[in-house]
Formats: C-alpha cells, structure tokens, sequence
C-alpha cells in the first residue's frame, strides 16, 4: 500500500491528476470542520513538523509527512476568523489529518484513514 | 543558493495585487535577494517605477506580464499549431505597427488596411483583474523579458492582445506569441494558466498537448511553474505538473503567485477580489488562505524541498534576464527632411524666416539672440522636435485653427519666431536659459492650447502626420481615495447600502493614508462614527487601500510622438472614446525618453475665435487677434475698473479685487497681476509691497545696484523666475544657466540647513566679486523668500496677450465677445447667467427669445447694441431641434415679422449682413477667422424665402419638435410676438400633442413628412377652433423671472431682486456699485445672489472664504473669516439670497470687499417662506421654489397672489463644500 515517492497510491488520485477539487478517493475531508480530537501532539522546532502524537492512550511516531495545507479566512468577521494548519502524516501504518488551530494554540486529530 | 520571485502582483495588477512597490521591493532586498520581477496583470503598468526602485535599492528589475491567452487546446480537441504558410506581415501586431497586411481586417487587427485606428463603439476596456476574475476564455501565462529585446516583444504581444479586442478583455493569440516570444522566459502561470488548469479539469491529455505547444514556441525558455499555495490539493497538484514536465522533459521552476507582500496584508488582496467579483466576503472564488506573500528563501526551500529543481531554477532564470531600460535618453520623433538638408539647416531657415516677419526691422540683437539659441538647441539634439511642434502649429494656423503656447517655451526666441508662442522674449525681457539649459539635458516643455471646438482637427492632423503607429495619447494612473477605499472596504465586509453610503459621506477631509492617525489625535473627530470599535478594522484596512491604482485613464491632452514604432518600447491599450493609450503615465513617459507634448483645448479661443468671426460679419473688419495693440488705453481702463467678467485670467473676484489695488495701466502691469495672483505670492505676501511701490508709496530700492535694470519693471520686487536666474548672475557671477540650476535648487523642498548652505555658498560668491557681505546677505535673503514664488514670465505673457485680446474685444465689440464667451460655456469663472447680467451692465440691451429671431446660439443684434438670447440654452432643446426650428424659418434663417401678424411689441428685424469682405492678399494669421464647424453660419442664406412662423400651431407642424421644448418655448415668451399671450398657449399646446406618439423626443431636421415621423398631424389654428382663454390673468414679471430661471439658466426680463427692491433697500443694503464711493471701515450691508464660494487651502490652517455675490448693480466679495464661518456656515449650505453685515475694505492695502460679520439667508429675512395658495412648495429642491406652471396637481392652473412671491431658485456656479 504505502511506498514513497510521487506515484504512490496514497495520494488522492491514482494516475497522477489531484481530481477535480483535491478531492480525495477514501472518504476523507482535508479542510473539514468541528468534530475532531484534541491530541497532545511534540513538534520538533528544528525541522518544523510533528513528530509524534498521543492518541488513545497510544504515541504514534510520524514516519512521514505526506501534505499539508493552511485554512486562513474569516478574519473580516468579528468571530468566525479560522486560522490552521493542517498535516496529513503516515504514522503506524496508518494515514491521519492533524490539525493545528493557531487561533487556540491546540491540535487536533480530525480523521484517521485506513 | 538564494531564492527569486518570478511572479509577482504589484498593485498595478488592478484589482487583485496588494503589493505597493517601495514596500515589495525593500521586502526583497532586506531577504537578500538578488532580483526580483513584477507580472501584473495585462501589461507593464508599473514596469517603470518597478525598474527604478530596484534599481535604487540595488537589486535586479525583472520586468514581466502575467497575460491572458488563447487555448493551445481548442474546444474542438484541436491542438494549435504555427501556421507556417502565413506570410510575415499578416499578424495583428504588424498591423499595430502601422503595415497594412491585407489580412488586418479579417484579424480583427487594431489598424485598418488604411491605417487608421478603428475606433471603439463600446464602452471602455475592461479593467484586466476583473477580466480574470470572469474567466474572459483564455489562460495565464507569465512572459519575463531577458532584455530590451524581450521588453519589445512584451510591448508588442501586450499592445496586440489589447488593440485586436476593442472593448472586451484582452487576449493574446498564439500565433503573436510566436512571432513575437524572442527573448522571453515563459512560465506556465497559476492554476488558471492553461496546463494547471486541465490537470484540476482531469484533462491530462489536454494539459500534456497544451504544455508541448508551449514547448514548441518558447523551447527551453518554458518552464513548468510550481506553486505550493498550502492548499488542501496544493501537494497532488504539484506531483502532477512534475511528473507532467518530467515526462515531456521539460524544466520547472518554483513560484509564490506574490499578491501581497506580507501576510499581514492578506485581508488586503481578499478585498480587491471581493470587489473584483462585486460580491462581499467571504468571495466563493476567492482563496481559503493567506499563502501568497513574499516568502524569504528558507520558506520557500522547505515549501519546495521535494523538488529542489524547481527552487534552484528561480535563481537560474533570474540570472538570464538582464534588462536595460536606456534610460536617460531622449528619443525624438523624426521630421522628414528634404534633400539637402539636415535638421539643424531647415530649422536655421525657418527660424530667420520667421524672424524677418516677427521683427521688422531685424537687428543685431535679434540675430545674435537667435544664434545663440539655436546652437544650443543643436548641441542637446532637439532641432527635430522644434521642427515637430512647428509643423504642428503651422497647420493650426493653415486652418485658422486658433491657439497659444504658453510655459517655459515662451522664454525662447525660436519659439518666438516659430509662432509657438506670441511673447517677444526680447522686448520682455525673458531668459532661454529658463526654459532650456545646457546643463541638464532634459525634455523641453511646450504646452500649447487650442480653440477647444476645433481641437480634434489637431489631433487627427498629429496622427496622420507622425503616423497612427507612433502617436498615442498617455495614461494616467487614478488611485484610490479615502471615501472610495471606505467604500470598497464596507462593501466588502458586506454592510448594507445606506451604511456604505453613509460612512464613505463621512470620511473626514484630509489623506486618506492618515485616516487611523487622524482620528486617535484630533479633537473634533473624537466622536466620529469611525471611533467605534466595530469600524477599526474597516478603518485599518480603508487605510492601506488608500492611495492604491484603481483604474488607468487618460491624461486630458498628454501625447507621445515617438520616431519608431510605439509598439517597440510602450505597450497600448485602448482607452475610452476609442483612443490608443499607452499604459504609462506622464513620468514613466519622460523617463523612457519619450516626447510627450501637451495638445490642451482652451475655451477663450473658441470664444475669441467666434467673436472676431461675427465682427468681420458685422462689419468687414478683420481683427488679428494676438497681434492687436498691446496699449490701448481703453483696455486698461476696462481693467481697472474692475468690470472684467469674461476677461482671461483677469475676471475672478480676486483679481477683480487686485485690480483695484493695483489698478494696471500697461502690458507689463498684467503680466504682473497674473503673475502675482497665486497661492505662492499670496502666501509670502508679495503683493503688498508691490502695490506699495507701484503707487509710489514706498521707495523703490533694491540691494545692491545691479539689480536695479533687472527689477526696475517690477519696481525693485522680485517677481518672476527669469529675475531670480539674473540676479543670482549679476550678483554672485553665475551664468545664466548656473542661475537657474539655483533657482530650481532652492524651488525644492530644502532644509534649513541646506538652504543657508547654498546662502553661504552664494555669498562667498559675491563678496569676491567685490559686492558688500551687507548687500550679499540681503539679496540672499530675498532670493530665498521670492525663489519659490516667482512665476514663469514667459508663461504669463503668453498668457497676457490672449488676455489683452479678450480685454480689447469687450472693451471694443461688447457684444461679440459677449456671443464668444456666452456660446462656448461651460468656461470661466461665471456662471452665464452673471455674464449675461454683465452684459447688461455694460449697456447692452437683452433681447428675449422669439421663435422667428432667435438663432440657435447668442446673436448679436442692432448693430452691435443689443444680443439675442439663443435657442440652446433652452431646457430640454437638442441640437436637431434647433436647426429644425431654425431652418424651418426659410430665408437666411432670421425672419422678419410682418405687423399684421405683430404682437405688443415685434421685436425688430435683423437686417441681412454685409456681403463678405474678399479674402486678405497675404496668407491668413492665427487671427483670421476661426470657422466653427458645427455651428451653421446664421448668416448664410438657408436658401427660399423667409417664412415666419405664424402661430404655436404652425410651429409644431412645421418643426415637429418634441412637447417639452414647444412648451418650454412658450413659457419663455417665444411666441409672445405672435400675438397670442403666452398663459394661453401654455394651456393650449398640449391639446397640439395629444395622441401623438411619446416616445418620440428628438426631430430630425428636415424631417416634414407627416403621421409616419410619429407625431399625428396637429390641430392647425388652434386658436380659432378655441376660444381665447382670456379669462387667464397674466403671469406676474417675478413669475417670468421664475420661469426664465428654471428653463434658461439666464436672468432675460430682470434680475430676482428686482422684485424685493423697496424691502432690500429698507434693509439698509448698500447696492454693489455704489461700494467704491463707501469709505473704508464703515459697515454696510450687501444683498445677493451666491455665485461662488471660494475656500483656498492656506497653510496657516485658518480656512478662509471667498464668497461673490451678485446683486443688481455689480458683482462684490465678501470674505468671511474663520470664526464667522464657524457660526453662519451653515447658512451657506442651502441659502441663495444672502444677507451679509459687514465692514468694507476699500484702500489699496485690501482692495474692494466686505469682511462678513453676519450672514443671513435673505428670503427668511424677508419672511417670503410662507406657502402659496394653490402652488406647491418642494422644500429643498433648486429649482423647486415655484412650481412648474401648469402643472399642480388636480390639473388645474396655479393662481397666485401678484404680491407674494418666492425669489425664484438660482443655481450658483459653486457651492460651499464644493470649492472651486
């Protein structure tokens, strides 16, 4: 399933076209909203990326980052301003959405793949 | 390795970049890039200023567009491919550049086969960001230039993108691309660029096709962008477009789509798009992030570590571009020469031939002068552009087109003799060296004006003489205001209409950029509505919006001649009105080198040219308009008396005012009032002393000796810049042109200590030349004081001698030049309404309106003693309309009523004019007749007998002229001579029209055919079939006054405050005329029209006004200072009739006027604001004070009382708050 490299299977579309929108095959939502985990996640300052989480009482170590994306927009509006990054990362063996609000300074796990 | 932005947004990318170029640029120098480009949006906007600013900050400019194309892929499926067989010639862009290619229409070339220009019908060119926004049918693409070869090819592909669409979006064609893509650098754009946008669309065979076209037309200079905008499919997309260039081995490069240049400024880039998209936020096609700013290399490296290629390649590019702009420069248009002769000769020759007619006998001097001029108009190279401009001005003159230099130009002898401009530089004593020094070779300045009706005739000749390739008209860059950015903002945030409306009305006055400081300090603002917490960030970002470009539009006369074709180094576009813009504005087009001269149209010589046309009519004499006597005594009387309404430059009320101060007696006086009467002089309070000395009330003394010859005109005051450049020459040695790189020195804004070294520095000067350190340090100090304010000589003797021409006309052919100034309004400082009641003043008898003598414009009547009032200033009346009535009548077109069909009083006939007068020997002068082309000579015979309209009935039928302008015709008394009053008619006319079609308003002329024209065939002798409506009372004469007001704009019967003359003068009220004799210091009171109100911004920050008002006797002015404002100011808002208590100046320290104790509104103090019976008052409304007669509700006619009366709704030239 998983192999590096910019023909592997785990990217949205599996001949090489993102798909109309970004949009993903497998059901899940990058950009999605509300319903999601806080998770403690260490974040490794020098190389600029998570490297580990804390879910369900388990650490999952981050193999590999696979995307990652920024929602800013709102701000004009007295609430209602989102500002986060997101980190679709392979860790375990499996492929997670993290997301980081910088609004609340927290992260969260928005979905689990596979 | 460093890091390059190759595609960028600056805020010349309207309506979508944020990044103001000082700030974009420092933002890379301070990350230590090396370079960095500009991609805006559809052209190179602000290319230029880019260029300089890196320039000053020490990094490369890498100049680019960010265009839209046409699909390499079409819809068919059908990939584009070069057409190999087509011949050199037949691309649109060689067509731009002036060649025929019999394919140029087919193409929808921007030139046709006959070189001309095809004009625009539509509206104006579609800004280009909102052209993206919509999706316009084509596809980004970023073209970087590597050199000034690829600039020219960008000009070319931009010009025939924007030229081959007229009034849509521009749109690059391939096959230019081709023709045209030498030198470039090619990046495939943001996802709306062609290959991006297939792969989002699915369409990989599409973006692979689209890519090899790219390919096939740029070869290695195309490269594959990558953006990683951190967008959810940001990654996918860029795995795709890499393994896309991977596969057709084509290089990528790494780019940021920069639009704005911190992220701070994201909010920025989302209004401009919101506004672009014309929906508020959140924008549906807006972007979710704020990604797109200038990111330092490490940010990027990390963004695009997967691909260190793409990154690597930014700088690579960067590294092949290398444009030189040349600037520094002049590029001339070519004048054609003939065999034999180089520019310098043909000029010599014209120059001495000029010089023989201007100066007779010629004499040493002259030659001398001449000589010298010319040698250094060979040594800057300028002799082909004097050629230029007289070839210009001599086709004017072929034309009798009038017209007048005027500026530093002036200064010169060649101009002299080239009939550019009328000021004898020798006999007043003007400098060349002001006007062109051989120490800075720069682009000299010449403005000319011309008779604004005749005007386009210039024009047409410019671009059929240089060539519709090398002339094009320059830009202007209209930026973004405090109530505009209010406004874009509050939409934006999506506020409800009347709130924008209201909070962009209530922008405080002031820069628009200091909006957030103005309100945090100062004390009257502390409760503006803009305090509220819920409007600072409206606030913050209505603040950084201000001052952006909004749109391009087009400098008012500015052209570019250009020796090459103009496709070759600026792009054009299309502007409105189907004229040929260049993209850049006045600045950018003097630092390119370009010539840009200035075509004006002036008003005053549409003016001068009619009246000196109806006086030959009149009485065969021809009169040369800039070559009347320049001391005339009955001139100068005029203009001391103050009574100069219509007078160039001499008829507002300040110079009415010094006037009486200063009371002019010669040509040299005026040159002086015009000179004087500026903010600068104002400010120094150089008049003063002027007048002092003028009048012998002060000695005339002056520092040092030498000064004495160059002052002694202007009375031992500095006046004029040509005086500073002299007396920095006599005094410290300078030369004359060192003496002017002085005087500029200090015409800057300079330190103080700057100032005092240059002070330091001249004194020196002076002292070793043996002048005392006393007198060296006095003269320094006046300089310093004067330098600044001193006006242009030449420019204002130029203007002087039109002035002195208006000046001789009034005082001699009251009436023409009254018919000049009234038929070519808008112009002037008056509305026409006072200058009609000026006229009357001047003894002139107005005659009202009548259907069978009015012309279509002011006629002059009884031998020069009386005027006609015109059809055209009739409400409603179009130009059709008037001729129609005017041809109608037969005959010469003034008909004679005979007495039978007479009314009270037929207003005599205009005899026939006198045959005119054979054609001078010699050739005709700028001052022979100026025909006006659009206006029908009344005079010619319109051929048959003169057939007088006999009736209202008669009228209509004859001249189907709309309802509207019949009745508006009726009320005004046009009928009076028919002998029916016109109450009746007023009640009679519509029963004329009923059933005929409404829709109807315009009649053509000669259109007499009957029911299909649209109007049934009306009642004839209407008045018989009716009995007369005798039992109608007559209109009272205020009610006349009302109507004349309503409908003409013009007081024809008597002035409104006629009517309230007992109650006025109970009042205690001074007439204005009589103020002269009223001593000064005494109160007096002044009752008036508002005319205008005048508010000059003056640096003390004390606002004072300016009010003229008019009564029945004269004009007057009353100033009112800041603290009376403050309390009766209001007043000024709504009044029209004023009241004002006051005290009079009247010495020659002030001149004439009243400081305004109180104002008052007249018609509350008169207690006239009671309602009529049977009348509606619409309170608030111009115009509404009395309602329309006939027209009350219920149907019935307004009865009115004869004694209560409204004084009637004038429109005033300007309103308080909207100074002018």
């Amino acid at each position: 399933m998983s192999r590096g490299g910019a023909t592997s299977s785990d990217k949205p579309g599996a001949n090489g076209d993102p798909g109309a929108g970004g949009r993903p095959r497998g059901g899940a939502r990058p950009g999605g909203n509300g319903a999601a985990t806080p998770i403690a996640v260490s974040w490794d300052e020098r190389q600029r990326r998570p490297v580990s989480f804390m879910w369900r009482r388990r650490r999952y170590r981050i193999e590999r980052v696979l995307e990652t994306w920024v929602i800013e927009t709102g701000w004009w509006k007295d609430d209602g301003h989102v500002s986060r990054s997101y980190w679709r990362v392979r860790a375990e063996g499996r492929v997670f959405d993290l997301r980081y609000d910088r609004l609340t300074k927290a992260w969260a796990l928005e979905q689990a793949l596979n | 390795m460093s890091f390059v932005h190759l595609h960028t947004h600056t805020t010349f990318s309207f309506g979508d970049g944020a990044c103001r170029i000082p700030e974009l640029v420092a933002a890379a120098a301070g990350m230590g890039m090396p370079a960095l480009a500009a991609t805006d949006h559809e052209g190179l906007y602000g290319a230029v200023r880019f260029y300089q600013a890196c320039k000053a900050a020490g990094i490369k400019p890498i100049v680019g567009v960010e265009l839209t194309v046409e699909p390499a892929v079409g819809r068919d499926g059908r990939v584009w491919q070069p057409d190999a067989n087509a011949p050199a010639g037949a691309s649109a862009t060689a067509g731009a550049e002036g060649g025929h290619g019999g394919e140029g229409g087919s193409r929808g070339a921007a030139f046709a086969a006959d070189g001309h220009i095809r004009h625009l019908t539509a509206a104006a060119t579609v800004p280009p960001a909102a052209a993206s926004a919509a999706g316009a049918g084509g596809h980004h693409l970023v073209l970087l230039a590597r050199d000034y070869k690829g600039w020219s090819n960008l000009c070319r592909i931009i010009s025939a993108a924007h030229l081959e669409h007229p009034g849509e979006p521009p749109l690059a064609r391939l096959e230019t691309l081709a023709e045209h893509g030498g030198h470039l650098v090619a990046l495939s754009g943001c996802r709306r660029g062609e290959i991006w946008s297939r792969l989002l669309a699915g369409d990989r065979a599409g973006a692979r096709a689209a890519a090899s076209v790219f390919h096939e037309i740029f070869g290695r200079e195309f490269f594959v962008e990558l953006q990683h905008e951190l967008l959810p499919d940001s990654g996918a997309s860029l795995r795709a477009l890499d393994l896309l260039a991977h596969e057709l081995r084509l290089p990528t490069v790494a780019t940021n789509d920069v639009h704005y240049t911190v992220k701070a400024d994201a909010g920025l880039h989302d209004v401009l798009a919101a506004e672009a998209a014309n929906q508020p936020l959140p924008n549906p096609l807006g972007r979710k992030n704020a990604e797109l700013y200038l990111k330092s290399p490490a940010q990027m490296r990390r963004l695009f570590q997967r691909y260190p290629e793409a990154y690597a390649n930014a700088a690579r590019i960067a590294a092949r571009c290398n444009l030189d702009l040349g600037l520094g420069r002049l590029l001339f248009p070519a004048y054609p020469l003939p065999p034999g002769e180089t520019a310098f000769s043909l000029l010599w020759k014209r120059c001495f031939k000029g010089a023989e007619q201007r100066y007779r006998p010629l004499t040493a001097e002259v030659t001398a002068r001449l000589e010298r001029e010319l040698k250094v108009v060979e040594e800057l190279g300028f002799a082909e552009y004097f050629l230029a401009v007289h070839d210009i001005v001599e086709f004017a003159r072929g034309r009798g087109i009038y017209y007048s230099g005027r500026g530093s130009a002036g200064n010169s002898i060649v101009s002299y003799v080239l009939r550019i401009c009328d000021a004898d530089p020798i006999a007043h004593e003007l400098l060349f060296e002001r006007f062109l020094n051989p120490a800075r070779r720069e682009m000299p300045d010449v403005d000319i004006d011309f008779c604004s009706a005749r005007r386009d005739e210039i024009i047409q000749y410019i671009y059929e003489r240089f060539g519709h390739d090398k002339v094009a008209m320059v830009a202007t860059v209209n930026t973004v205001r405090a109530p505009s950015a209010v406004r874009i903002v509050s939409r934006a945030f999506g506020f409800t209409p009347e709130e924008i409306d209201g909070l962009s009305k209530r922008v405080p006055w002031g820069s628009a950029a200091k909006l957030g400081e103005m309100l945090a300090e100062r004390p009257e603002l502390a409760d503006h509505e803009f305090q509220h917490p819920h409007y600072r960030r409206l606030v913050h970002v209505a603040e950084r919006l201000s001052g952006f470009p909004a749109h391009l539009g087009t400098h008012l006369g500015g052209f570019i001649l250009s020796r090459d074709p103009l496709t070759d180094r600026v792009p054009l576009q299309w502007a409105a009105k189907g004229v040929v813009v260049a993209q850049f504005d006045k600045d950018d087009v003097e630092t390119l080198g370009l010539v840009k001269m200035d075509i004006l149209a002036l008003k005053m010589h549409s003016a001068i040219a009619e009246a000196v046309r109806r006086i030959e009519a009149r009485t065969g004499e021809q009169v040369r308009a800039w070559e009347l006597p320049r001391d005339d005594p009955e001139v100068y009387r005029l203009i001391r008396s103050a009574r100069t309404v219509g007078l160039f430059q001499l008829e507002s009320s300040g110079q009415r005012n010094l006037a009486t101060r200063l009371q002019e007696r010669d040509f040299e006086d005026v040159i002086a009032a015009i000179s004087l009467f500026r903010p600068g002089p104002l400010q120094a309070d150089m008049i003063a002393p002027f007048i002092r000395r003028r009048h012998g009330r002060e000695p005339v003394t002056v520092p040092h000796p030498s000064m004495e010859r160059i002052l002694r005109r202007t009375y031992g005051v500095i006046v004029y810049q040509e005086q500073v450049i002299e007396v920095a020459a006599a005094v410290a040695g300078f030369s004359l042109a060192e003496g002017d790189l002085l005087r500029r020195t200090m015409t800057h804004e300079r330190s103080m200590e700057e100032m005092d070294e240059i002070g330091r520095s001249f004194v020196e000067k002076a002292v070793a030349r043996g002048v005392e350190r006393v007198a060296a340090d006095e003269v320094f100090r006046q300089l310093r004081g004067f330098a600044a304010y001193g006006f242009n000589k030449a420019h204002a003797a130029c203007f002087a001698i039109v002035c002195n021409a208006s000046a001789w006309l009034k005082a001699h052919y009251p009436a023409e030049f009254y018919c000049g100034i009234l038929n070519n309004q808008p112009m002037g400082f008056y509305s026409p309404r006072v200058v009609l009641n000026d006229a009357r003043r001047f003894g002139l008898a107005v005659r009202p309106l009548d259907v069978n003598l009015s012309g279509e414009w002011f006629e002059v009547e009884d031998d020069g003693r009386a005027l006609r009032v015109g059809l055209a200033y009739v409400k409603e009346m179009s130009g059709a309309a008037r001729r129609a009535i005017v041809e109608g009548r037969g005959g010469d077109g003034r008909c004679r009523v005979g007495e039978g069909v007479g009314g009270p009083s037929p207003a005599p006939a205009y005899a026939a004019p006198a045959p005119m007068s054979p054609s001078p020997p010699h050739p005709p002068s700028a001052a022979a007749s100026c025909a006006a082309a659009e206006r029908p000579a009344d005079a010619s015979p319109a051929g048959g007998p003169p057939r007088p309209y006999t009736s209202l009935a008669d009228f209509v039928a004859r001249t189907r002229v709309s309802r509207e302008i019949a009745e508006n015709l009726v009320r005004l008394g046009a009928f009076d001579a028919l002998g029916v009053r016109r109450e009746e008619l007023v009640a009679q006319a519509p029963l004329l029209y009923a059933g005929a079609r409404p829709a109807r308003r315009e009649v053509t002329a000669g259109a007499r055919a009957a029911a299909d024209e649209g109007l049934d065939q009306p009642r004839l002798a209407l008045d018989e079939q009716f009995a007369p409506l005798a039992f109608l009372p007559d209109w009272s004469r205020q009610r006349r006054v009302s109507v004349e007001l309503e409908l003409l704009g013009l007081n024809v019967s008597a002035h409104p405050l006629r009517f309230v003359r007992d109650q006025v003068q109970a009042l205690g009220v001074t007439p204005m005329a009589r103020l002269p004799q009223v001593a000064h210091g005494r109160r007096v009171r002044l009752a008036g029209v508002l005319e205008r109100a005048q508010m000059p911004w003056i640096r003390s920050g004390h606002r004072t006004m300016f009010l003229t008002l008019e009564d029945e006797t004269e004009l007057g002015q009353v100033v009112v200072f800041n603290d009376v404002y403050l309390k009766y100011g209001r007043v000024l808002k709504d009044a029209i009739y004023l009241l004002v208590e006051g005290e009079l100046q009247n010495d020659e320290e002030h001149g004439l006027a009243v400081v305004a104790h109180k104002i008052m509104d007249l018609t509350k103090v008169l207690g006239r604001d009671e309602a009529l019976p049977g009348g509606e008052r619409r309170a608030g409304e111009a115009g509404g004070a009395l309602a329309a007669p006939g027209s009350v509700p219920g149907g019935g006619f307004a009865y009115q009382r004869p004694d209560a009366w409204e004084l009637p709704a004038v429109e005033p030239r300007t309103r308080p708050g909207r100074t002018g």
